[in-house]
């Protein structure tokens, strides 16, 4: 899997240190106590997990030959991988809709039947709402 | 001497990246950092795995200073 050997990008720190620093103000006196007690811990811990990993990807990286680097530079801007991701995302965002309407059927059946109280069957519906309202966007975008 | 000839073919249509690279004495490296993508999709193009969008024939047709005809053959114009 080549994207853990990738250079991280600057986002990924700054949402590392963005979580830290959320879960460090939950943390002050004035924020709510139920938000420092339940959230503050996680965040920090969270985001130095993500920091430490982010510091690993990055040594990878840099321990990589310089072809290497080169390559796996230029995967971003490819289109070849571009067109692979899309395609992953699209079986994927299938593979989801089948489990869905599985656990829809499943929960129906085996739980309760009043369709207003279907969880899965409302986040497939959710999904499809916001998959539709995509395609109309992107379709007056091209 | 007997010429050597790469046309890779997909569906109905073939390239002549590999002829072309050959001939140059380029490396797919070489040719894949010029054209900004990677070595493993030239390796896809030359065998014909992977057809390349407009922007990238063209990107491929300048480099070799040749047409985007040139190089990407529909079935019922190749030889």
């Amino acid at each position: 899997m080549s994207s853990f050997k990738q250079k991280p990008a600057k986002w990924m720190w700054a949402l590392a240190a963005g979580v830290i620093a959320a879960g460090l103000l939950l943390a002050l006196p004035f924020a709510p106590a139920l938000l420092r007690e339940r959230l503050s811990g996680g965040l920090v811990g969270g985001g130095i997990f993500v920091l430490a990993l982010l510091f690993f990807q990055r040594e990878r990286y840099q321990e990589l030959p310089p072809e290497e680097r080169r390559e796996l530079d230029a995967e971003d801007g490819d289109e070849r991988v571009q067109m692979i991701r899309r395609r992953a995302a699209w079986r994927c965002s299938q593979a989801e809709d089948v489990a869905l309407l599985a656990a829809a059927l499943l929960y129906a059946v085996f739980y309760d039947p009043v369709l207003a109280h279907n969880i899965p069957f409302w986040l497939y519906m959710a999904r499809r709402l916001a998959a539709e309202a995509l395609c109309w966007y992107f379709q007056r975008k091209y | 001497m007997e010429q050597t000839t790469y046309l890779v073919r997909r569906d109905d249509m073939e390239n002549r990246i590999a002829e072309l690279r050959k001939a140059r004495r380029i490396s797919q490296a070489e040719l894949a950092e010029a054209v900004a993508v990677t070595r493993q999709t030239i390796i896809s193009l030359e065998s014909g795995r992977y057809n390349a969008s407009l922007l990238l024939a063209h990107k491929i047709a300048k480099y070799f200073e040749t047409t985007i005809e040139d190089i990407f053959l529909f079935e019922e114009e190749s030889p």
